[in-house]
């Protein structure tokens, strides 16, 4: 390739990178914690979940058909069952749902009731319109980190919009980067740790580059997907082959079709149906049922599962008297070797088709991918702080070194917060009020320490108290758990709790050994100049 | 067996990236094979494709990891 060529490429490798660096390692970083959130994390979150086996198929089905005859008949259309998996509720939810509305709401209605899964105890009632059930649900802070990851938090469309958009660029920067780095072989092993910083750090954005460049790329090109599909693929499919009728395009691919009602008495066997499921794919989860036209003759039911053999989510159908009728993926029963393609797409960003294993992977490579923006600026910086004509003062140098360290570090102190903070909430505050703590303290404690960066403080300092209290943070978890507690990590039978609890502790740990090692051996090469800064 | 197929995967990756790190024709086929015995062993644990999915990533991190450790192979090692 022609050297001016390679010099475009370098200045959109850099650039691309300089302008999305910071937003690209908040959503990467919270996107790899991401990964764990659904389930273990949430259910470490919430103690009803923690020592929950399966659900019992008859106890559900007597529920359903107990509450369904508490209802208006109209809202028996469709029923969801949120299954206490951790991939949704922390609660068993029953929501008997009304497309039309009723006398007092014109569009979706629901009635909804929540059961606590240890007993089946009804906690908590519900009718509204639907979509604000939905939006009111309990959060916690892996569901919080999950959310910020998809959206910032901004809202839809517009925090799906941009993190599709970093999915994209995500994409450009994995690609222009191998154009750039061409000798990959030579430079697989190339680690001199012991050498200056800027060298290690050099060394180190191209091993995470080169390693994790499939693994970046599929990242960036299935967020960029998730991103923008319903936002602008959907738009633009509908306007090319519905005329702009969106309604027109999502009736004809739904993967659940409104029954016609008969109003024949039949009843729908949801106890046959979950067991059925069950043996069928005996390693795959059940994470919700959707029950049309329950108790009628043309009642169907569709169940999602995850896990187990297939790599994708898939959907069983089934009719209300218990016969199987077909497993198809979540996009409807359409044939073809592009959907195949697309239903593959979900897995591969989630990191969720093989269990504990493949989503320690991810995360993992997760991570790599939120240190590569990083450590992308930390060498655009130090290029232009060094050398007999820098273009970057000393002072400015600090200046872009504390603004970095309080926006990422801030996100990163902010996050492990929330962990502790979980504990204390669900043994000092009503459930009922969680989910006003969440969003408040993650961005104010976040907002603070960026304010932070705006002093004139020493920057390794700033580096050195913002991992020590995130250590501090994580470290305070298990003893939090195990003082206020009764389900801790040394409660009988509770694996998950004790594995999540002490790697807590582990990463804490880990995170104050590395801050302690910041003070012992100060940063070297080119900051080592900037060391010489104004200190408060 | 789960436990026992994916702990001789991780195994073999190791070994597969340390040969990588072997500055010769020779190794750098024999990483190949043993990437592809490793594979084998994921394919065994999670069918087909989730097999191909889970050993490619994890070959990724390994190679990461012992490029982290280890570094270039230099003369005298």
């Amino acid at each position: 390739m022609k050297s001016i060529s390679l010099k475009k490429l370098f200045l959109l490798h850099s650039w691309v990178g300089i302008v999305t660096a910071i937003l690209l390692f908040i959503v990467c970083f919270t996107g790899a914690l991401a990964v764990l959130s659904r389930p273990e994390l949430k259910i470490w979150a919430n103690p009803e979940l923690h020592q929950l086996s399966n659900v019992p198929c008859a106890k559900v089905t007597e529920l359903i058909n107990h509450y369904h005859q508490q209802v208006p008949p109209e809202f028996g259309e469709n029923i969801h069952v949120y299954l206490p998996t951790g991939h949704n509720t922390h609660l068993l939810t029953i929501l008997f749902e009304s497309h039309d509305g009723d006398e007092n709401y014109d569009e979706e209605a629901a009635y909804a009731y929540q059961f606590d899964p240890r007993n089946f105890e009804l906690v908590n009632e519900y009718y509204g319109a639907a979509g604000d059930f939905y939006e009111q649900r309990k959060t916690d802070a892996p569901s919080f980190i999950g959310h910020f990851h998809a959206d910032l938090h901004l809202g839809r469309p517009i925090g799906l919009i941009l993190t599709g958009f970093l999915g994209l660029t995500l994409l450009v920067s994995t690609i222009t980067g191998l154009f750039i780095h061409r000798q990959l072989i030579k430079e697989l092993f190339t680690f001199r740790r012991k050498k200056e910083l800027d060298v290690v750090v050099n060394d180190a954005h191209k091993i995470m580059g080169i390693w994790g460049s499939l693994f970046h790329g599929i990242i960036g090109f299935t967020g960029a997907f998730l991103g923008l599909a319903t936002i602008i693929l959907l738009p633009a499919a509908a306007f090319v082959s519905f005329g702009g009728d969106q309604d027109k395009l999502v009736a004809k691919f739904t993967a659940m079709p409104e029954p016609i009602i008969t109003n024949d008495y039949q009843a729908t066997d949801i106890n046959t149906i979950l067991i059925d499921a069950q043996a069928r794919y005996p390693k795959a989860k059940i994470i919700d049922l959707t029950i049309m036209a329950h108790n009628d003759a043309n009642a169907q039911v569709y169940l999602r599962l995850i896990g187990g053999d297939a790599v994708a989510s898939q959907l069983l159908h089934y009719h209300g008297n218990g016969e199987f009728s077909k497993s198809m993926s979540s996009f409807g029963d359409i044939p073809g070797p592009a959907i195949k393609v697309l239903e593959l797409l979900f897995p591969l960003h989630f990191g969720n088709f093989a269990g504990i294993f493949v989503k320690l992977i991810w995360a993992l490579l997760g991570l790599s991918t939120a240190l590569l923006p990083l450590s992308g600026m930390m060498m655009w910086l130090a290029k232009r702080s060094r050398g007999s004509n820098p273009t970057l003062s000393e002072l400015a140098y600090q200046r872009w070194n504390r603004s970095i360290i309080g926006s990422c570090g801030g996100l990163v102190l902010a996050t492990a917060i929330l962990f502790p903070a979980q504990v204390l909430l669900n043994n000092l505050v009503p459930v009922q009020t969680h989910n006003a703590y969440f969003g408040p303290l993650f961005f104010y404690s976040w907002l603070a320490w960026c304010l932070l960066a705006v002093l004139p403080i020493n920057y390794h300092r700033y580096l050195q108290v913002t991992m020590t209290l995130t250590g501090l943070a994580c470290m305070a978890v298990l003893p939090l758990n195990l003082a206020l507690s009764a389900s801790h990590a040394f409660s009988a039978n509770n694996l998950l709790v004790t594995a999540v609890d002490i790697s807590f502790l582990f990463i804490g740990g880990l995170f104050i050994y590395v801050s302690n090692c910041l003070v012992t051996k100060p940063l070297n090469g080119v900051t080592a100049k900037a060391t010489r800064e104004v200190t408060v | 067996m789960t436990f026992i197929y994916l702990t001789l995967g991780c195994l073999l990756l190791v070994a597969s990236s340390l040969l990588l790190r072997t500055a010769n024709s020779a190794s750098r086929w024999l990483s190949l094979v043993v990437f592809c015995i490793a594979t084998a062993c994921f394919i065994a644990v999670y069918g087909n494709i989730a097999g191909v999915f889970i050993a490619v990533p994890t070959a990724l991190l390994i190679g990461l990891l012992t490029a982290f450790l280890l570094g270039k192979k230099t003369s005298k090692q």
